[in-house]
Parts: C-alpha cells; sequence; structure tokens
C-alpha cells in the first residue's frame, strides 16, 4: 500500500477501531467468575510437590526416597531415573526435567511427590533424602569464562540444538552458550576521528517477573496415552513443543490448554512443572496439580539476568556519534532456560536501532552461571541496554556543552533511511521525544511546587526502539454462524493486556457490526485453537491482528459469493456489513447474515444449503533474520539476506522529573510522561493500560527491585524482602500514544505491550542529573546514591 | 490433629464446616466452598489477592485461621455481585480501568469496599493507606484511587 492510501485508510471514520470498548473481560474478573490455571480442580487429582536442589552445583550421589514412599496418601515418588533421557529447551537442548546426575543452581528439581492433599505431598518431600558432593559454583559471568572456571556444562558440544536458531558458540570459551556480533563500519577508524570518547561500565540486577499467578498446572494421562496439560501459560503451542521434547512424547500426543492467566511478563513463556505433573499422572492414572509456591516463582523460574556492560563511544564536537563499541555480559543462569540464551544475546542487540552511529561494533556474550535461568522480562534486554545507551547519552552531552534532548535528535535513525542493520525506517523517533519533553515541560510550568533541602530536583530522558521479533506468524479462523454472530477462533492467551478485546474489535471494525455480534471462542486450546506463535514480543495487535483482518476479508468474500444466488447478484458487486449482505449498485437488495440459513421444516435446526461452511482462515507470516557475521541484514561483501531483522518498531521516548533527598539517597518520581507510538490505537483504554502498566514496573525497576543472591542461595525469594513498586510509590504519569502507521500494521497499528519499560532507563538520567554524580548500575538504592554523593 | 466443626456466614449464607485447626480461610473459601474469587499469591500476607471482608474490615483470609473466623460474617468478591447486578465499586473497578491479568482485582476490590464501608468519604491519605496491603505488577493499582472515587459517586446514584 502507498502511503497516501494509507494516510486516507487511517483517516476514514472507523466503526469502532479507536474507540475506549469496555473490556471483555473485564465483568468476569471483577465478579470473580475468571477461572484461571491455579483454581482448576479435577475429580481425583492429586497435588504434586517439587523436591529442589539445596546446592548450586554438585553431583547428586544418592536419593533415598523410601520414607516418603512409606507416608500414608503419597501415590507416587519420582526422581531423575525416571524421565526420559531427553534434555529439552528452545534453542539448546541442554536441561533434564528432573536432575538426573548434576544439580547446577538452588532450586532444580532433583525429585518430585504426588499425594492426596497438598500437606501430604509437602511432608513427603521433606522426608526424600539427597547426598550430593559438592562441586565449586560460579556466580558471575566474568568469572565463569575465566580459563580455570569450574564448567557447569562439560558435555555442551554434543548438546542437540534447534534447526532453526541454533546457539553459536564462536570461541573456546568456558561455559560460553551463546554470542551475538554486529559490526557496522569500521570502529577503530571512526575512534581516531572522535573530539570526544566516554567509556563506561554499566550494571543492572536480577528482576524477577513477580506475576502475582504463580505457575500452576493439572496434567492428566489419558487412557489412549495422550496427555492433558491445563497451564498458566503465555504460549500453549511452544509449551507444547518444549513439552513433547521433555517427555519424549511426539507433539500429536499432547493437548495444552490455557485459561486466563494471572500475568506472565516473559516468565510464562517456557516448561516448570508440566512436565514433572504429566509423568506423575502416568504412574498415579490420576490428574496430578502443581502449584509453585511464590519462593518457587522466586527461585525456580526464569528472571531477568543480571548484566554487565562496557560501552565505548567517540563523538564528534557537534555531537555525533562516530563510534560505538560494545560488550554486553549476561549471566545467564545454569540452563538456556525459556529460550532466554537466544533472546538476550540475539534480540537485546535491537536497542542499537535507535540511534545511527558512524559505526558499531557490539558483542553479546550469553554465559552459563549456577544461577536460576535467564529468560525475557517485558523485552528481552532492550531496556537493560537502553539503561547504559540512554546514560552515555547524557554523559556525552555534559561532556560537550549539548542540551540532553538536542543530542539524542543529531543521533536518531532518520525515517526513510537504513538503521545500523540496513532496514528501512518506518518510525518518527524525534516525535515521541519532543512530545515527551513538551508534556514535562508544560506540567512543570503549571506547577508551583519547589524542591527545598534536603531535596533535589532532576530531570532525565529516555529515548527507544521497542523491537517485535520475527520472523513469527499467527492463524486466525472466523466463522459465520447460523444466528448472524461471527465466531473467532485464535490460539492466544489472555494474561492481561487486553488482546481478546482487541481482536474482537478488529473482527467488529471489519464486519461493521457490534461487540457482541462477534464472539471469541475456544481460545488457547491446541486442540481446537490455530496456531499463534505466543503472547510476547508486543506482538499479538500486528501478527494476530493481521490473520484476523485477512481472514474476515476471506469470510465476507465467501458470504458474498453465497449471498450472491440468493440475491441475484454478481458478488463482485456485494459488500458485507452492519450484519448483511447488501448490493452496493441497489441498497434495496440485501439479506440479513442470518437469513442465509434456511431452517428445518420442523424447526430443528438452522443449515446452510450446499457444500461447506462460511467459515475462512488465514495466516500472516513476516520473515527476518540476519547475516551471522555482520550481525545485519547484509552480508560483508554487501548483499541483502534478509528485508528485515525484527517485525517492527516501537519508538518510546519518556521525560521524567524526580527529587532527591541527598541527605537520606531517598528517591521520590514526581512526575513521569511516557510517550509511545502506537501506530493506531486499537482501544485507548488498553494502549493506556499498557503504558502505565509498562511505566509503573520501569519505576520499580529503576528504584527498587533485585533478586540478591549469595553463594548461590537466594536472599530474599519473597515480597516482604524483594521490594516491589505499590500504588502508594506511584506519581503521576501522564501515558501518550502517538500514531505513525506502521505500513504493514493492522489499520497501521504496532504492538505497545513491553514498550513503557523504557522508564526504568530514564529515571537514572534524572537521578544523575539531580545529584550531579553518573549512576551506572540500577536499581538506585538508597545506599548507593549516598556513596555517590561522598565520591 | 482432629477436625473442629465451625459455623461461617459467607456472603449473607451460613456454612456449617469441618476444618483442620491449621487451615486458613483462604482454603475453606476456596477448596471447600468452591469460592475460588479470592485469589492464591503468596500465602504470607505480601501480596494481598487473598483479601477479603471479615466483620466488616479487610484481612488476608491466607493468614487468617478458619476458625477464628467462627460465627463470623465474611464477604468474598462473589457476595458483592447480585442477582446479575455489579456492586458499585465492582462496576466503578471496570469503568476506571483497572482490569489487566485481573489477579489482584478481587483482592483491591475487597479492600475498598472495606474501606467505603468504615469510611464513606475516604481522604487521598486514607485511601492509599487502604491499599497498603494490595500489589498489582500489572499497573501497581495506578486505578485504584480513581475507582474508590467512582465508586463513591455510584453509591450516591445508588442511594438517590
Amino acid at each position: 500500500m502507498n502511503k497516501q492510501a494509507l494516510i486516507e485508510e487511517i483517516e476514514k471514520q472507523y466503526y469502532i477501531i479507536g474507540k475506549p470498548v469496555e473490556r471483555i473481560d473485564a465483568k468476569p474478573k471483577v465478579t470473580g467468575e475468571a477461572i484461571y490455571g491455579y483454581d482448576l480442580v479435577f475429580p481425583k487429582m492429586l497435588y504434586g510437590k517439587i523436591k529442589h536442589s539445596s546446592i548450586p552445583h554438585g553431583i547428586i550421589k544418592r536419593i533415598d526416597t523410601s520414607k516418603a514412599e512409606s507416608l500414608p496418601g503419597v501415590r507416587a515418588v519420582i526422581t531423575g531415573k525416571d524421565i526420559p533421557d531427553h534434555r529439552y529447551g528452545l534453542v539448546l537442548f541442554d536441561r533434564y526435567l528432573i536432575a538426573k546426575d548434576r544439580v547446577r543452581f538452588i532450586g532444580e528439581a532433583v525429585a518430585a511427590v504426588a499425594a492426596d492433599t497438598p500437606e501430604i505431598a509437602e511432608k513427603a518431600v521433606n522426608l526424600i533424602e539427597v547426598e550430593y558432593e559438592e562441586l565449586p559454583a560460579v556466580f558471575d559471568p566474568e568469572e565463569a569464562i575465566k580459563q580455570d572456571a569450574p564448567i557447569l556444562h562439560p558435555d555442551l558440544r554434543k548438546y542437540g540444538t534447534s534447526k532453526v536458531s541454533a546457539p553459536w558458540i564462536p570461541f573456546d570459551m568456558p561455559n560460553l552458550n551463546n554470542y551475538r556480533r554486529v559490526v557496522f563500519g569500521n570502529v577503530e577508524e571512526s575512534f581516531k576521528k572522535s573530539d570526544v570518547i566516554v567509556e563506561n561500565i554499566y550494571e543492572t540486577s536480577m528482576v524477577q517477573h513477580a506475576h502475582l499467578e504463580p505457575q500452576s498446572c493439572v496434567c492428566i494421562y489419558n487412557y489412549d496415552d495422550t496427555f492433558t496439560v491445563y497451564t498458566s501459560t503465555q504460549t500453549p503451542f511452544r509449551l507444547r513443543f518444549e513439552l513433547s521434547l521433555a517427555l519424549n512424547v511426539p507433539e500429536n500426543r499432547i493437548r495444552v490448554v490455557s485459561p486466563y492467566v494471572g500475568g506472565g511478563f516473559g516468565n510464562k513463556l517456557t516448561i516448570y512443572a508440566e512436565p514433572i505433573a504429566c509423568i506423575l499422572s502416568k504412574k498415579t492414572r490420576r490428574p496430578v496439580k502443581i502449584v509453585l509456591t511464590r519462593e518457587e516463582v522466586f527461585t525456580f523460574t526464569t528472571v531477568r539476568p543480571p548484566t554487565r556492560i562496557y560501552v565505548k563511544d567517540g563523538a564528534s564536537r557537534d555531537g555525533k556519534i562516530l563510534a560505538r563499541q560494545v560488550r554486553f555480559y549476561i549471566n545467564g543462569g545454569a540452563y538456556s532456560g525459556g529460550s532466554g540464551i537466544a533472546v538476550y544475546t540475539y534480540l537485546a542487540a535491537q536497542a542499537l536501532a535507535t540511534y545511527k552511529p558512524e559505526s558499531v561494533k557490539f558483542e553479546a556474550f550469553s554465559i552459563y552461571t549456577n544461577l536460576p535461568p535467564q529468560g525475557p522480562l517485558r523485552g528481552v534486554g532492550p531496556a537493560i541496554l537502553d539503561f547504559a545507551f540512554e546514560r552515555q547519552m547524557d554523559i556525552l552531552a555534559k561532556k560537550l556543552g549539548l542540551d540532553p534532548i538536542e543530542i539524542r535528535l543529531r543521533n536518531i535513525s532518520k525515517q526513510g533511511e537504513e538503521n545500523i542493520y540496513g532496514e528501512i525506517v518506518d518510525e518518527d523517533y524525534s516525535k515521541v521525544l519532543l512530545t515527551a519533553y513538551d508534556a514535562l515541560m508544560k506540567k512543570i510550568k503549571e506547577s508551583n511546587e519547589e524542591p527545598t533541602h534536603p531535596w533535589k530536583r532532576g530531570i532525565g530522558y529516555a529515548l527507544s526502539s521497542k523491537y517485535s521479533l520475527a520472523p513469527t506468524a499467527s492463524s486466525a479462523t472466523v466463522k459465520l454462524r447460523e444466528d448472524g454472530v461471527i465466531e473467532v477462533f485464535i490460539g492466544s492467551t489472555e494474561i492481561g493486556m487486553g488482546n481478546y478485546t482487541a481482536m474482537q474489535q478488529i473482527v467488529a471494525e471489519e464486519f461493521q457490526i457490534p461487540m457482541e455480534r462477534v464472539s471469541i471462542a475456544a481460545a488457547a486450546d491446541t486442540e481446537f485453537s490455530p496456531f499463534d506463535e505466543a503472547q510476547m514480543s508486543s506482538r499479538t495487535t500486528v501478527s494476530l491482528g493481521n490473520a484476523l483482518v485477512l481472514a474476515c476479508r476471506k469470510l465476507k468474500r465467501k458470504i458474498a459469493e453465497y449471498a450472491a444466488n440468493k440475491l441475484n447478484e454478481d458478488p463482485d458487486h456485494l459488500e458485507v456489513k452492519e450484519g448483511f449482505v447488501v448490493s452496493k449498485r441497489n441498497p434495496d437488495k440485501k439479506i440479513r447474515l442470518e437469513d442465509l440459513f434456511a431452517r428445518g421444516k420442523i424447526r430443528t435446526g438452522t443449515f446452510l444449503e450446499g457444500e461447506g461452511e462460511l467459515i475462512a482462515s488465514a495466516n500472516w507470516f513476516i520473515q527476518a533474520g540476519i547475516d551471522k557475521e555482520t550481525g545485519r541484514i547484509y552480508d560483508k561483501y554487501g548483499n541483502k539476506v534478509f528485508e528485515r531483522v525484527v517485525n517492527f518498531y516501537t519508538p518510546t521516548g519518556v521525560a521524567s522529573e524526580v527529587w532527591v533527598n541527598v541527605e537520606t539517597g531517598h528517591i521520590k518520581v514526581k512526575r513521569l510522561v511516557t510517550v509511545v507510538d502506537a501506530g493506531k490505537v486499537i482501544n485507548p483504554k488498553l494502549v493506556e493500560g499498557q503504558i502505565i502498566g509498562g511505566s509503573a514496573m520501569g519505576i520499580s525497576i529503576a528504584l527498587f527491585e533485585g533478586l540478591q543472591w549469595q553463594n548461590g542461595y537466594a536472599l530474599n525469594p519473597n515480597f516482604a524482602d524483594y521490594k516491589l513498586i505499590q500504588h502508594a510509590d506511584l506519581p503521576e504519569i501522564i501515558a501518550i500514544a502517538t500514531e505513525t502507521p506502521l505500513p504493514h500494521g493492522p489499520f497501521g497499528a504496532r504492538g505497545v505491550g513491553e514498550a513503557g519499560l523504557l522508564v526504568s532507563d530514564a529515571i537514572p538520567n534524572a537521578v544523575s542529573n539531580a545529584i550531579g554524580k553518573e549512576v551506572k548500575k540500577i536499581p538506585l538504592m538508597p545506599e548507593y546514591i549516598l556513596k555517590l554523593l561522598a565520591e | 490433629m482432629s477436625k473442629k466443626q465451625i459455623k461461617l456466614i459467607v456472603n449473607g449464607k451460613e456454612e456449617i464446616i469441618e476444618v483442620n485447626p491449621y487451615e486458613s480461610l483462604l482454603k475453606v473459601l476456596r477448596e471447600y466452598l468452591g469460592l475460588t474469587g479470592a485469589k492464591r499469591g503468596c500465602d504470607y500476607g505480601g501480596c494481598g489477592v487473598c483479601t477479603v471482608v471479615v466483620n466488616g474490615k479487610a484481612v488476608y483470609s491466607c493468614m487468617y485461621p478458619a476458625i477464628k473466623a467462627e460465627g463470623k460474617e465474611i464477604t468474598t468478591v462473589e457476595g458483592l455481585y447480585k442477582n446479575g447486578k455489579l456492586h458499585p465499586v465492582q462496576k466503578a473497578f471496570i469503568d476506571a480501568n483497572t482490569v489487566q491479568c485481573g489477579y489482584s482485582i478481587p483482592g483491591a476490590i475487597m479492600s475498598a469496599y472495606a474501606l467505603l464501608l468504615n469510611n464513606p468519604n475516604p481522604s487521598d491519605e486514607d485511601i492509599k493507606e487502604a491499599f497498603s496491603g494490595n500489589l498489582c505488577r500489572c499497573s501497581a493499582g495506578y486505578y485504584w484511587p480513581e475507582a474508590i472515587k467512582l465508586a463513591i459517586k455510584y453509591m450516591k446514584q445508588r442511594e438517590s
């Protein structure tokens, strides 16, 4: 579609797109009627419980389960001996679902129990005796790559890998499990030309997703040698794939069903207790439910990994970045986990897309350590790297005597040109930044509140491009029901972002019918739902939205063809809208959708007179990739090997005002403006909710969050000691959605779910501005601020 | 340990059940009475998704022994929804855009309900205090104060 046609499409009066329609899941959620995985109960159900490793690294010498087995009410006890000799993973198959011979982090499963009650199961787990031979452990990524470091996976090179996205391990570096490189231009030469060089080391903490519904599953082994898995997941299809690897059972023997999900944020993208419950169910021939405790969520599931980022920037006197050199060390934990090793190395680098230095050399190292495995968290790392990049921008600006907004505008990737990867830029980065700046300045002007000693004011900005991953695909099916309702089949789960509502709006728009004439049916059941990759990477609006638009248009054509006979009109002249099929030439020639169905003589049903149903399916797919050596869409000879690296980017700009107490180190976020380019807003309430939610999480990560470990033992795996932001900590947040259409988005829309997290990168700039010292790690704990002030 | 018979008044209805002395009110509501509106998130009063109202006060039902509730009146989120009609607090939580994943919502609604039961015109500080025991990862409860204000408006409309 050309640009003019696109703008016309955007500006035409929409039927329901852009309207603040009430969420379709709001009522069941406020009445307590919404059923989550955690709520499920089945007849004859048993309760499973996992025994976790008590040491960070070691060999299992002996497991004695006899006491547990003889406890009344215990129906099965399993250990590594009872599971298939198959390792699983998403890109690197490095983990057994229960440790067989070796444990690599505290929290790893070593045994499991199924019992009549949760209390008996817990008691039984405590009766299992495990004897270990401890091995030296390593917790820091840069320690772990030293030549004499303990090796976590001596057989790494023999492990199976995904055929499509195998990890790249180009050097013989201990514990390295993935690597990515981006090479654009020649940094050595650009550094030589630079007037200033700014070089710093940044650190980020381990962050837990802290979704409020702990993982929960009920797994049922059926009489026909199949498994039915009810679970709290963001990705039923991917889960089925991983389960099939872990259980060594073909995917067609596993059915995954997912009811409402109580938050995920990237944590519910991989298997945890599901395969264990499957094996316990097979052994006992009864449904087995396993719910994780909060402590298990903190120590047994994935985390946003701690990282260390070395950045060296060279710039000219007028503020143009000439060279950017980055080494990104990811503390990857003991296993590749929820594809963390793929995504952090591969996708975090997309944070580089915002700006266009003359040259870039970026290297990401994903490294095994004896900590929980890494997983995505509201994105896979751009918000981590942006912390370093956005700090660098401010430090460079200060050195050059430039305004922080000005230096960013001088370096952004410009619309219509190539970014450093070679992709054509569809995004308008200056718009989001300037909108944020203007809104904050207006707010500050309106208020006459001034900080008094010991409080100091600081202003800070951040600009970024949240990518959405590709290649990816979504399928959708729509069907005209005999009552005229359009029934929608999708395989996406509702984890809170309002995707069911947005998808229903898209269908209502295509047919120009009220929301209640669209029904979302059979969602997220691998047996019946069309394929959808996952609820992740801000991808659903674009990917599934496009699939639905395509499916609706096919169905409308099918309906027109079916109605053509009845109306004695050429289908090309018929349109389907407002619940009718109507002739464009003669508006009197029309038929209600439900009247397309004939009624049985004795009123026993309604049916179509002919073959087939009025149903249509479509798949939306986008290709993407990189040349491994250059990390770009061009290889080193300049040949274009792909069109894109990612699906799209979501430009985001943040302006924040903080007050810092220079006597206590305490930080108050006073005002916050978060601007996200939504392309086209499908539902303003939903978009605002996502921006606010991402912003709140961003404040929390910047100020409070860090899962602390000592020698592999978690110090604060609970809500009393791991501080999460609460309502009373929140400032006023101004959430703004700009609309620069995405050419391949449905109605021009982009995904907005994760972008708000960029707030975590604006606050450190505001704090540095307030105290006149450069912060280089998050979270910004008071003791760290006081230490900086004392320097 | 032997089971003890207790009487609870749950959402206006008398329930007689046998419970173990160590069992929480949350477990009794969810597993004995099938009221899954109160959620389970941590088991130690850290997140507030289990909040219910006992004799007019918001409590963490995960830390409240069921036997302590003997003879008391308990209101859960299910009890607010009567005759197919949303309670003003429930309607306000929808209209104020509080709902995302929804897991914190029943607990937050019960905190709001208890606040307004005891204090029909709360100050901003009262509202902060009322939600001090409720976590929400989707939006940190950003819209909850707005929901309280809307609920007050809806309650007045209902009375007039």
